[in-house]
């Protein structure tokens, strides 16, 4: 049951997703191909003041905003998934399938994080379509070059790509579970009901910033849980005072651990709410 | 034949069973202590105004709710997956995804209800003359309705909770909604019948439960009923909800 559940909720958000995902391509393509016509043949400078300059500078704005209203999108989609299917008036037909409360979480859980990581796939996939358009054989042989002297003996490309996928997965899971919650707790409000989901949103967020520091006090290797983007910037490019380097086994243990641990919080509470004091409208 | 049948209930269990069971919302008593037995193969009329507490007994005995005290039991146990598997909901609203047409829906229903006789659905929506590829959203209401009721009513249930199936359609459409029930429910099934529109329903049932404020004020046989007040029961309703 568990996956034909499933299967309705990614059927549901890929009906948007799905379109986004190949305009995304056909507009990295095109605007790859635009840039190629753009570029000086003799000093490969980018000539904005051509036709094609201008096209491109069209495209790419558009292709840009684009990958901005697909991230809004999977987030708005698989909140509506949740909330529609299980709060909503679809929740007449949803809550009263055969199926656990659990299996009903964890497949709009899933959902989520499934949406979130094909939209990465999507915006990498395209960056590359564009680059294959621009870059020539040469300009592949010399970024790869540059990416060796940067990171060389220091870092395996595989080994960071594999630390940032674990924690971009539990971050990502993480922020859709508190999303969950935080609607069946505003669920609970006679009316007003989105604004006490974003208010248990907001607390959440705060708690578990107070939660962050006080560890961090304890030990400076919680503090890269809160702090993803800016300590996955840190470890490629040894930024802001740190050194460029693999996050080690304790830092990670201490980010992974405290993303399951509110990943498993937020999930028993949904679950709790939904099975005791689901009210529908 | 009536004794056959009381002496049947008595070995049977029943199929809805409401034990001291209460609700309530903030202030608002909706259901105080009620105890309502249920045995299968009636149709029984769950019958009061608006805010009686119909809607909220029937969404107790679906686990949309949790009663504050006392107990619902459908089929001598507690709401959950497994009464799910042969309850057949008809809720008061619309409730199926509006981005699915007919053909989608008919695949949701065999996916997750084991007893849906999707046979029996695709010969009723035919008879309707619905277009597989007829997406919901682009139906109107009555529409929307009909389709509803047939895919309730194509699950072969033991019990059926039907809220408010003829609130809100035109007489042509009430008169489609009472043949479907009568016509395809299973003879052994319970079926439970919400409504305030008692004229039109009034003749298909075996039972008539009033409720009032959250209490039982009446719950005997409709025959029971008719003879000893020497009226219809659209009549004894008024009378007994007269403001």
């Amino acid at each position: 049951m568990f996956r034909k559940l499933l299967k309705y909720d990614m059927k549901e958000v890929g009906m948007v997703m799905l379109p986004l995902y190949a305009a995304m391509l056909v507009l990295a393509a095109a605007a790859g191909l635009s840039m190629r016509f753009s570029i000086m043949k003799g000093t490969r400078d980018f000539v904005a003041s051509t036709v094609p300059g201008v096209v491109t500078l069209i495209l790419m704005l558009v292709y840009g905003a684009l990958i901005l209203g697909m991230a809004v999108m999977t987030l708005v989609m698989t909140t509506r998934n949740f909330r529609d299917n299980l709060l909503g008036s679809r929740g007449y037909l949803m809550n009263t399938l055969p199926v656990t409360t659990q299996s009903q979480v964890l497949s709009k859980s899933l959902n989520g994080l499934i949406w979130i990581a094909l939209g990465g796939a999507a915006s990498a996939v395209s960056g590359t379509i564009a680059l294959l358009f621009i870059m020539r054989k040469q300009d592949w042989a010399e970024f790869f070059q540059t990416m060796n002297e940067m990171f060389g003996d220091r870092m395996s490309p595989w080994m960071m790509l594999l630390q940032l996928v674990i924690l971009f997965v539990l971050g990502a899971l993480q922020i859709v579970t508190k999303i969950f919650v935080s609607i069946s707790v505003g669920n609970l409000w006679r009316s007003k009901r989105g604004l006490g989901a974003v208010l248990m949103f907001v607390g959440l967020t705060v708690l578990q910033t107070l939660i962050g520091n006080r560890l961090t006090h304890l030990t400076p290797d919680a503090s890269i849980s809160y702090s993803l983007m800016g300590n996955g910037i840190s470890m490629v490019f040894g930024l802001n005072g740190g050194e460029a380097g693999l996050f080690t086994a304790r830092q990670m243990g201490f980010a992974a651990g405290q993303d399951i641990v509110y990943i498993v919080l937020f999930l028993i509470g949904t679950i709790w709410v939904l099975r005791n004091k689901m009210d529908l409208q | 034949m009536e004794e056959l049948k009381k002496e049947m209930d008595t070995i049977q269990q029943p199929a809805f069973e409401c034990r001291k069971l209460t609700m309530r919302y903030g202030k608002t008593l909706a259901l105080d202590a009620v105890d309502l037995t249920l045995m299968p193969g009636r149709i029984v009329g769950l019958l009061g105004p608006n805010g009686s507490g119909k809607t909220t007994m029937i969404k107790l005995a679906n686990g949309l709710l949790q009663p504050t005290s006392g107990e619902i039991l459908i089929a001598g146990s507690a709401p959950g997956p497994e009464s799910k598997s042969f309850v057949a909901y008809l809720p008061d609203r619309d409730f199926l995804p509006p981005y699915m047409n007919v053909t989608q829906l008919l695949e949701f229903y065999s996916d997750f209800f084991a007893d849906f006789d999707r046979e029996r659905a695709e010969k009723l929506l035919d008879s309707l003359g619905f277009e597989p590829k007829q997406k919901l959203k682009a139906m109107s209401k009555g529409t929307k309705e009909k389709i509803q009721l047939v895919l309730t009513m194509s699950r072969r249930a033991k019990i059926y909770l039907l809220d408010e199936p003829i609130a809100g359609v035109d007489p042509a459409a009430r008169d489609f909604i009472i043949r479907t029930i009568i016509g395809n429910y299973a003879e052994d099934a319970l079926v439970v019948i919400s409504t305030h529109l008692i004229a039109d329903i009034e003749t298909v049932l075996d039972e008539v439960v009033f409720l009032k404020k959250g209490h039982i004020v009446l719950h005997k046989q409709s025959d029971e009923v008719i003879a000893e007040n020497g009226k219809d029961i659209d009549h004894v309703f008024r009378e007994v909800f007269a403001c």
